[in-house]
């Protein structure tokens, strides 16, 4: 039997690719509008926060013999917001810190990270799921209740929140002398899950972020649009209420958010650290375990729900 | 290599005979819980059940007493009455259950289902035929009839125009950030006005509250927005320091117009006021392990209780 070279095996038949292929990251929608609070350390884990109701107007003058008019009384509403702990861990060991080819404490420190992060926005998602005022999509015609999306539905909310003294979030963008560009009113945020991109698009009004006059207004890779008054963030983990609507759909809940609506709460000193413990931490006796881990502080609430609606939606 | 099971949690409670959750710190591998009262007293009973990582919701194996002091190993199946994992941060609902024939109009609602849920569980009822109003929104179960019906005790439906005749629900978790919102049934009119929800709520007096209710089709839309402080709670109403004397009548819109989209009224936590410090807005989520009415023992029996973890602990 002869041997020629394409028959030859190589000794070793696969490499190891050094460049690791991308972890899929979802976008974090629901904590980029919140508020920061920090609780500085030693102080509780509870932060209070106070609102002062306005003051009656006085549009009568006062009499002509000078008396006092009454006093007024004002009242105000504590929001109460609790941090709590959370952590996770891996055991890295020896085995595959010693065999793997890739660095895995480089790798796995860069994931835990990844998983922090998307702990805050998932804890703010359902937060605001939980507690935000609801409006129903009615302007749609697929039949269903709440419907799809429409103009009409988005700009009624826009209006409640004017009417409620909602500041936005966002400046307007000046137009510029740029083709297929228009110019973007003041807005609030809108976040939304990933599924409403066809339905969004489909609204009267949708300018698409390429067609911002600026570039530069919109770094945010989340950023999908702007409708009217609302810009829309989009995520894959945006909010999702299974089976809720009157024929059994899903809900898509889009979060219209005004400024200081809602905040994202934080012990001082305790806000995120990497834990790391080497082989032969505590009972290891023969070093063959490491772990690594975080540890964060957080809470969120809603500072003011007339500064944010959940508005409901179901596909077209 | 394995991991030896290290003990993460152990304690003891006395049954009501009805199931029960025990908050853990951690999802456990093996889980068991024993009956101290029955132990070695020669019952006609379950005295030992244990629940291993993989098992499914509601299954358990256990060992009986059968009245001699004679063991036998017994096992309840999936979807039994045995032991369910909880991770009460998953907001996944339950399964689509589809055997609802009907719902009275009556007060309170009654809905004709031979796979009705248990007592206490939220479910959120849709698909309905006629009697659109409800379909979507949430409801507590406040009683049973076993395979026939299940009652919807914070729903006065007397006022509809007609009874449903079709009637799917799934069972919903209860959101884990608390206080939550709640779908409102009815406002009253009146000086000090009393709010109904639909679901058992959790708050408090001193609370401050929201009220929405920005769809016509309800009346009593001058409350949008409202806020007002909490004076006296039932389990599904609330008794505000709101006026509603002047406003328009709260009232349900037909099956007809709720069938063209409306938007249900909602009350939600707004705060409170600065004598107290008890409706914190905090994550209540916590792992457990419900024990089914087949593991969690007799009325006043004791009950032991261990779960142990081989997750690598120093």
């Amino acid at each position: 039997m002869s041997i020629t070279q394409t028959t030859w095996p190589a000794p070793v038949q696969q490499k190891f690719a050094g460049k690791l292929l991308s972890t899929p990251q979802a976008r974090l929608i629901h904590s980029l509008m919140a508020t920061p609070i920090k609780i500085p350390a030693n102080s509780g884990d509870i932060i209070r926060q106070r609102r002062y109701s306005r003051f009656e107007t006085v549009p009568v003058p006062v009499d002509p013999a000078m008396n006092n008019p009454p006093a007024q009384v004002n009242t105000q509403t504590d929001i109460d917001i609790k941090a709590r702990w959370y952590s996770t861990y891996t055991v890295i060991t020896k085995q595959v810190s010693f065999v793997n080819q890739d660095p895995i404490l480089n790798g796995e420190t860069a994931r835990l990270g990844q998983c922090m992060r998307e702990t805050e926005d998932q804890l703010i998602r359902d937060l605001l799921e939980a507690t935000a005022g609801i409006v129903n999509c009615t302007g749609g015609v697929n039949g269903d209740n709440p419907t799809e999306v429409t103009r009409g539905d988005l700009d009624g909310v826009v209006a409640t929140l004017q009417d409620n003294d909602a500041e936005f979030i966002y400046e307007m963008i000046e137009g510029e002398n740029k083709f297929g560009t228009g110019p973007i009113s003041d807005s609030y945020a809108g976040l939304c899950h990933t599924r409403m991109i066809p339905q969004l698009e489909n609204v009267a009004g949708f300018i698409n972020k390429a067609q911002y006059p600026n570039p530069n207004e919109s770094r945010l890779a989340s950023e999908w649009g702007s409708i009217g008054n609302v810009r829309f963030f989009l995520s894959s983990r945006g909010s999702i209420t299974t089976a809720g609507s009157l024929l059994g759909a899903d809900i898509y809940n889009m979060f219209i958010v005004a400024q200081e609506a809602y905040c994202a709460v934080e012990l001082d000193g305790a806000t995120t650290n990497i834990i790391y413990h080497p082989p032969g931490w505590g009972d290891d006796p023969t070093e063959l375990r490491q772990t690594l881990g975080f540890r964060m502080t957080f809470g969120s609430g809603i500072t003011n729900n007339l500064w944010l609606t959940m508005l409901r939606a179901t596909l077209a | 290599m394995s991991t030896p099971l290290a003990m993460i949690a152990q304690g003891h409670f006395t049954s009501t005979g009805a199931a029960t959750t025990i908050e853990l710190p951690k999802r456990p591998d093996y889980f068991v819980v024993r009956n101290r009262s029955l132990w070695g007293s020669a019952p006609t009973a379950v005295v030992q059940s244990e629940w291993y990582y993989g098992y499914a919701d509601g299954q358990a194996t256990c060992i009986t007493e059968g009245g001699a002091s004679a063991l036998t190993a017994t096992a309840i199946a999936a979807a039994g009455a045995g032991f369910t994992f909880v991770d009460l941060s998953d907001q996944t609902p339950g399964a689509l259950v589809a055997t609802g024939t009907a719902i009275t109009n009556a007060n309170p609602a009654v809905v004709s289902d031979a796979g009705n849920p248990a007592v206490g569980q939220i479910v959120r009822v849709f698909n309905t035929t006629g009697m659109l109003q409800i379909s979507g929104i949430d409801f507590t179960v406040t009683a049973i009839a076993a395979g026939v019906s299940y009652t919807l005790g914070y729903l006065d439906a007397s006022g509809f125009g007609a009874a449903a005749t079709n009637a799917d629900y799934r069972v919903i978790p209860a959101k884990y950030y608390t206080p939550y919102r709640r779908w409102v049934t009815n406002i009253s009119t009146a000086a000090a006005a009393v709010i109904s929800v639909s679901v058992a709520h959790n708050y408090l007096v001193g609370d401050k509250i929201t009220v929405f209710c920005p769809d016509a089709n309800f009346g009593m839309t001058e409350i949008n927005g409202v806020q007002g402080t909490v004076t006296a709670v039932t389990a599904n109403t609330i008794t505000t320091d709101i006026d509603t004397t002047g406003m328009t009548a709260f009232a349900w819109p037909t099956s007809a117009v709720a069938a063209a989209g409306v938007t249900h009224p909602t009350v939600t936590i707004a705060g409170e006021v600065a004598t107290k410090l008890t409706s914190t807005i905090d994550s209540t989520a916590y792992y457990g392990m419900y024990l089914d009415t087949g593991v969690v023992g007799a009325n006043t029996n004791v009950m032991d209780w261990m779960a142990f973890s081989r997750d690598y602990t120093v």
